[in-house]
């Protein structure tokens, strides 16, 4: 009998064997003994019937077949699924603002203005773009619209034009907006703080943690620092709404991240975020392989950090430890990558289309614009067919139906090609994962009478939970 | 006997096949700057 030791991935930390079954996507736990059997069948590349085992090895065995029957353990590639059936664009990214008022180092935008001149969406193309997208969005009920930049409140008559006019043409549609909004905060005044609470806007707002470590690196453009000019405006809007979340970034300056994780924390923020720059390596701030050790020893100092409160019961929410190793999306979904290209698409102040807010600023990557539509449908099939099983390097990757591919535009700017997944983004996002997926193994384990505190931790962040959908669609 | 291995969630990763791909879930941007979204800390609809 041959065992498919291909779909096994182990993670041991702090004496805790995972052992995760890719295909079937169960986790379990083992102690030694039954770890060190499956090392060796592991070894054997599967091949049991003559595999010297003693008798308490061969009750082991026993155990593993167990499994495997019940399609928990060695469970057999299923075949490919094909590509996410196009259904209709289900979100923009709403480029409001080609503009910013900070000059952050590491900004992908080239300071927001995406290398070519400064200039803010109209209202009138914020309302071709409510157009554009009730007119594609098929069968589909749920729209999402995030308006980004550049600082999209710059751009606020803009962002309300297309809140009101929104809501009014989903309502005559049957569909439901859901808006977002990303910020760096500088113009957060109370009447601005007020209009995203009545409107139940979802926030990311950009901080880097510790004073020192936001100013380095967040600064205006007269590199005056960004810390105490933004804070009081998030902590007024984390006191009012609950849909938010902290997003910080961190760069070869702050490997020691897991410290901005936690003066967030002692800030009182409650969803929290940090996510590496990703840049060009001629940077001083740049991340490279030689840093990936000590970025694992941070997520773990994060993970014990998680654990530690938890235990506590006191919780955090840390959006990437916020793995669901119990449900979750569906395999159409897994396989599929992020939809840019057809399901999600961004615009531009001017109105143009790309595949999405990454590509801008690229001119090749131009798929039309709000006026014609998508001219361009050739790209759009391109990445609707781009997913783990046409990227060589996410074929057999044991993270495949976690992470589901990784940023095509990260794969384009590094490779030069949508299907090359960027090299040091997949060996931080399995760091990321193992850690996230331990995390929640030991909640599981330990974490008894608060495992529910924690999944509704989860569902705060999540936009589509059944509660806010019913909640939404009050709205 | 002894057990020896502890499930904490048995996956039915395939019987999606059948059932899934109703594409409503939310969008799950992968890029840094929006706070990349791995599918695994998605939620599906349906459950």
């Amino acid at each position: 009998m041959k065992l498919n030791v291909e779909g096994i991935h182990i993670i041991e930390k702090l004496g805790t064997n995972i052992v995760l079954d890719i295909e079937s996507n169960s986790t379990h736990v083992f102690d030694k003994e039954s770890l060190e059997v499956l090392n060796k069948i592991i070894v054997a590349e599967g091949e049991v019937s003559n595999l010297a085992l003693s008798g308490d090895e061969r009750e082991i065995l026993e155990e593993l077949l167990s499994l495997k029957e019940k399609g928990m353990l060695f469970a057999a590639p299923a075949g490919q699924v094909p590509p996410l059936r196009f259904q209709g664009v289900k979100s923009l990214c709403l480029n409001v603002a080609h503009d910013c008022n900070l000059a952050c180092a590491y900004c992908f935008a080239s300071q927001g203005d995406f290398g070519g001149k400064p200039s803010l969406m109209s209202r009138e193309t914020g309302r071709k773009a409510v157009d554009f997208l009730i007119e594609n969005s098929g069968k589909r009920k749920l729209l999402e619209m995030d308006f980004f930049g550049g600082e999209p409140l710059m751009a606020m008559d803009t962002v309300k034009e297309v809140v009101r006019y929104g809501h009014e043409q989903a309502a005559k549609a049957g569909k439901v907006f859901k808006f977002s909004l990303t910020t760096n905060g500088v113009l957060l005044d109370q009447e601005t703080i007020d209009y995203i609470v009545e409107n139940r806007i979802s926030l990311v707002l950009s901080l880097d943690g510790r004073k020192e470590v936001n100013d380095r690196m967040r600064y205006t453009k007269n590199h005056k620092p960004s810390y105490d000019l933004i804070l009081p405006g998030y902590l007024e809007l984390a006191e009012k709404t609950n849909d938010y979340v902290v997003r910080g970034t961190y760069t070869k300056h702050n490997l020691d991240f897991s410290e901005d994780v936690k003066s967030f924390d002692e800030l009182g923020f409650k969803h929290l975020s940090i996510e590496p720059a990703v840049c060009s390596e001629d940077t001083d701030f740049a991340l490279g392989e030689g840093d990936l050790e000590r970025i694992r020893e941070e997520y773990e100092r994060l993970a014990a950090f998680y654990l530690e409160r938890h235990q506590a019961g006191h919780p955090i929410d840390f959006f990437h430890f916020n793995v669901d190793l119990k449900a979750g999306p569906c395999i159409y979904k897994r396989v599929s990558a992020c939809g840019a290209g057809f399901e999600y698409l961004a615009i531009t102040p001017e109105g143009e289309i790309y595949p999405c807010h990454q590509f801008v600023g690229q001119d090749e990557f131009i798929m039309g614009d709000l006026d014609r539509g998508i001219v361009d449908q050739e790209r759009s099939e391109i990445f609707r067919q781009t997913n783990i099983y046409s990227k060589e390097t996410c074929r057999n990757c044991w993270a495949r139906y976690y992470c589901s591919g990784g940023c095509h535009a990260n794969a384009q700017e590094f490779n030069q090609d949508i299907k090359k997944p960027y090299q040091l983004g997949c060996e931080i996002q399995k760091i990321r994962l193992e850690m996230a997926i331990f995390v929640q193994v030991m909640v599981s384990l330990y974490g008894k009478g608060q495992e529910g505190d924690q999944m509704q931790d989860m569902s705060r962040n999540d936009l589509y939970t059944r509660d806010k959908i019913k909640d939404l669609i009050q709205y | 006997m002894k057990k020896h291995i502890q499930t904490i969630a048995s996956g039915k990763l395939q019987d999606t096949k059948k059932t899934g791909g109703c594409g409503e879930c939310q969008s799950s941007c992968q890029s840094a700057c929006k706070t990349s979204c791995t599918v695994a800390n998605q939620l599906c609809l349906h459950q």
